[in-house]
């Protein structure tokens, strides 16, 4: 009768789970015949039968977890008596070498519990001699004994390196690295372990690129934390439509023709600013804040505009830009943008501000979500003005169109407010006339 | 037409060729093979086999000479008869080929003689008529390189393959190029009688192996009255009142009644025919993968015509693995421990790195050489033969085989055992240990291996 006990595929393989028995009790089996499917905690494969004859028991059902070689069933004749269940299944040990270590231990009186120390290692008596016949290296044998001996299951456990189908030069390759050739696939002959199967095994992983960890400027905590607080602190809403800006890029090329007696040369930004300012004039609500009892409508229109600088993002302030003309508008914002720029904001710059505008016209974006700084209520963004086929006076025509995106914080105006907003800014950068007479 | 449809066809009957024809048919293929020529390729007809037969007659010659000193009582006067010579080489070639057609019959391959070439992705056009196959193995070989002096066009001018048909001994023999065939044609030449120089443009003989070797080689083959000149370019070939004279960049002038021309070899791409365009060629050679897959699905290329390493055993596996994939299988060649010999007298035989590659991969201190004369060993002494060395270039932290480089009487021999261990990735210190039969050659590859540990029984105690 010979036992079958849950196999030990790797050194650091504890315990298996027993899939599914692939053989019922009776039926004859052949050594080396698949009989159960086991799962480790790398693979699922098939065991073989330890011996040929009949399957006499089970000791454990299908989807159960057992210990490495604990004993789980037994082969044999017909009719052959099955050993009571081993009482202590977690103690379980191949009867041969148990009964052969209980033997020894019994007859060497002078120290019956104590393992035997031989240099570094302990081990039984009996496990020392299976070593020694088969060539195992205690030192490189997991010791599972109760004082951390090793017993002789495992040194029969223990991967034998002499075993492994390997070249020498494999072997070598393997020893010089340590790497553990019971990992390794061989790709010669019949599976045999090749140098190249070595390396590529003892390959590290492909080298970790280091990261690049960029210290956090004060300007850019300030960012992060404003961001971040403003997205969680209010109910920001977008959205966004297109607009025919042939008309306003005509305005701007004509008042470009006049920037001597202007003093400026007015900007397509500057316009937009503009009219967004005169929006702002029938849209109170898109120049306030929400507070938890009330909603603050402002008197003025104090324009902050974002700037992007080498250092990060501003965004001054325009104060009372309600109350300017195009061309003091125009003034106002270059002398602000080349401040931040020049680092030479001063703190009343910073402050104030009722109500943003973004724009991001020279990059190749049409649409975005700008977030709102906080409190203010809203925020306009322009995309790049950009020549497309359009309908224009019932015709397809080639047309220059931005599209304008709008954020809000929902608290303060509902999507109809927005509507109307976005219905303003529209009439007023496709007929410019109708702001500059605002 | 039915009978002109096959699953394999191959352009070729050389080494490539023929292996590539049977193994398709083991396989199962019905095969058609084209040879222009004779069966055999190269190898057979005009350079392996008959410059073999050519040094065995060398051989005979010097045996005759050193007899005397093995207590031989004889006249060592001797000499060559051409004509016999020719005709010996070409009986054992006419055997050989013989047989290649005979192992292609047994086979079943259909052997067509003609020119084949391309005429489409699955077409082949030979002698007028068009044969179609689902593979194509082009393995249309090699031809000897022609270089462009001013009077190559002599008529003394020979190429190896002329010179092995020479009924009359010539007197004053210049071979320009001093690789394996320039070599081992001038061991053969001297003995039989002729007065050789060989001449040749880079600073060493036989370029591809060790440089040790080549010097060794160098050494040995002017002790044996070859007159040796490297680093020597030829700028012209003049013929002057019925003579042939080279001209030769460093201001010499030599006389010659024969030239021979062995300056390498160039692929023979005539059987790409219309394909030629279409089937990526690199600097004359058609491109393949290690799978001998050309640029074209189901064209296959094997042998000197991919260029990858040009010899008959490089060719034969070739063949074979571009007839498995052809057959649907999934080889590829490994060319890592391949064996290169040059039967001069006497051998030079390597397989692996040489030196100078292993240097320049691992750097010297991580390497370590052993080495061990033929003079110390008691087979190579009692032979008369006690010229040469084996050299075994070891990588010290695996005890692993770079490369084994032997010169001396056996080396072609002697080199299929390192050649099989480093295949069978044995160590050298393994080596080292295993029992060599005494008295053999083969000791003194075991005792370089026992060098190149340390441990050398045979030499004296290095200090």
């Amino acid at each position: 009768m010979t036992e079958i006990f849950m196999p030990k595929a790797g050194m650091d393989m504890k315990e298996g789970r027993l899939i599914r028995w692939l053989k019922e009790i009776g039926d004859p089996v052949e050594k080396d015949e698949p009989i159960m499917e086991i799962e480790t905690d790398k693979i699922t494969m098939e065991a073989e039968a330890p011996a040929t004859g009949v399957l006499l028991a089970k000791l454990i059902g299908d989807d159960t977890t057992v210990p490495v070689l604990q004993t789980i069933g037994y082969i044999g004749q017909p009719g052959e008596k099955v050993p009571d269940a081993p009482a202590a299944a977690a103690e379980a040990e191949s009867a041969a070498p148990a009964a052969a270590e209980a033997a020894e231990t019994k007859a060497d009186a002078a120290a019956p519990q104590l393992p035997t120390l031989n240099g570094a290692v302990a081990a039984t008596p009996y496990a020392k001699k299976l070593a020694a016949e088969k060539g195992v290296d205690l030192s490189s044998v997991t010791a599972s004994g109760p004082a951390g001996e090793v017993r002789a299951r495992d040194v029969l456990a223990a991967p034998q390196q002499n075993a492994v189908n390997a070249t020498p030069l494999a072997k070598k390759y393997a020893e010089v690295n340590g790497v553990d050739l019971a990992g390794v696939t061989g790709t010669g002959y019949d599976g045999k372990i090749r140098k190249s199967d070595v390396l590529s095994a003892a390959a590290p992983a492909p080298a970790q690129r280091e990261i690049t960890r960029i210290p956090l400027t004060p300007i850019r905590k300030a960012i992060a934390r404003n961001m971040f607080s403003s997205l969680h602190s209010m109910a920001q809403t977008s959205d966004s439509v297109e607009v025919d800006v042939t008309e306003l890029m005509a305005l701007r090329k004509r008042l470009l023709e006049h920037k001597e007696e202007l003093g400026t040369k007015i900007t397509i930004n500057d316009l937009l600013s503009y009219a967004a300012v005169k929006m702002i004039k029938t849209h109170p609500l898109a120049n306030a804040s929400f507070s938890d009892t009330e909603i603050l409508c402002y008197p003025d229109v104090n324009l902050s505009m974002a700037v992007a600088t080498d250092y990060g993002l501003t965004s001054p302030v325009v104060h009372g830009a309600d109350r300017m003309s195009l061309v003091e508008l125009s003034l106002a914002m270059r002398d602000l943008v080349t401040r931040a720029r020049d680092r030479k904001l001063t703190a009343n710059d910073q402050q104030g501000g009722t109500f943003t505008l973004t724009n991001m016209g020279i990059f190749p974006v049409d649409n975005f979500n700008p977030i709102l700084p906080a409190p203010q209520s809203c925020i306009l963004g322009f995309g790049r003005c950009v020549e497309k086929p359009a309908v224009y006076q019932g015709q397809i025509c080639i047309r220059t169109m931005m599209v304008l995106s709008v954020t809000y914080d929902h608290r303060v105006f509902d999507g109809g407010e927005v509507g109307s907003i976005m219905k303003t800014m529209k009439e007023y950068l496709e007929s410019p006339e109708l702001f500059l007479v605002q | 037409m039915a009978e002109m449809n096959y699953q394999v066809a191959v352009i070729g009957g050389g080494p490539a060729g023929y292996v590539a024809a049977i193994r398709a048919a083991q396989l199962g293929g019905k095969v058609v093979l084209f040879e222009k020529d004779e069966l055999g390729g190269t190898c057979l007809n005009r350079g392996c086999i008959p410059t073999k037969t050519f040094l065995k007659t060398a051989d005979m010659i010097r045996d005759i000479h050193k007899a005397a000193q093995h207590g031989v009582i004889n006249d060592p006067t001797t000499g060559v008869n051409m004509e016999k010579v020719v005709a010996n080489k070409d009986h054992v070639v006419h055997q050989l080929t013989g047989g290649v057609g005979a192992l292609l019959r047994s086979n079943q391959v259909t052997v067509v003689k003609g020119e084949a070439e391309l005429t489409g992705e699955h077409e082949i056009a030979c002698g007028g008529k068009v044969y179609t196959a689902d593979s194509v193995i082009l393995c249309g070989g090699s031809v000897a390189t022609r270089i462009p002096i001013p009077g190559i066009e002599n008529p003394n001018v020979l190429t190896s393959t002329e010179i092995l048909d020479l009924k009359e001994l010539p007197e004053k023999l210049v071979i320009i190029g001093g690789g394996v065939i320039g070599c081992e044609l001038a061991c053969a030449f001297a003995p039989f009688g002729s007065q050789v120089t060989i001449v040749e443009a880079t600073d060493r003989l036989i370029p591809l192996m060790d440089r040790e070797l080549a010097d060794s080689l160098k050494e040995s083959l002017i002790k044996s009255g070859i007159d040796v000149r490297t680093s020597v370019k030829i700028t012209e070939i003049r013929s002057e009142g019925g003579k042939t004279y080279l001209l030769c960049g460093d201001g010499t002038k030599l006389e010659a009644d024969k030239i021979l021309l062995s300056v390498g070899r160039g692929t023979d791409l005539s059987c790409l025919g219309a394909l030629k365009d279409k089937i990526r060629t690199e600097k004359g050679k058609v491109v393949v993968d290690d799978g001998m897959h050309t640029s074209v699905p189901h064209i296959y290329a094997a042998g000197d015509i991919n260029g990858r390493m040009m010899l008959a055993h490089t060719a034969f596996k070739m063949g074979e693995v571009a007839a498995e994939n052809a057959m649907g299988g999934h080889k590829t060649v490994d060319l890592s421990f391949v064996p290169s010999c040059v039967y001069a007298i006497p051998q030079v035989a390597s397989v692996g790195m040489t030196e100078d590659e292993a240097v320049a991969k691992y750097g010297r201190d991580a390497l370590r050489i052993g080495k061990f004369p033929f003079a110390a060993n008691g087979r190579a002494l009692s032979c008369g033969e006690p010229e040469g060395y084996v050299k075994v270039i070891m990588l010290e932290k695996y005890s692993e085989f770079c490369g084994v480089h032997i010169f001396g009487a056996q080396a072609a021999e002697m080199i299929a055992e390192p050649t099989a261990l480093m295949g069978a990735e044995m160590t050298v210190e393994e080596t080292a240990d295993m029992i060599h039969a005494h008295p053999s050659f083969s000791e003194a590859f075991m005792e370089a291996c026992a060098d190149a540990m340390g441990r050398c029984i045979h030499l004296p105690k290095k200090h």
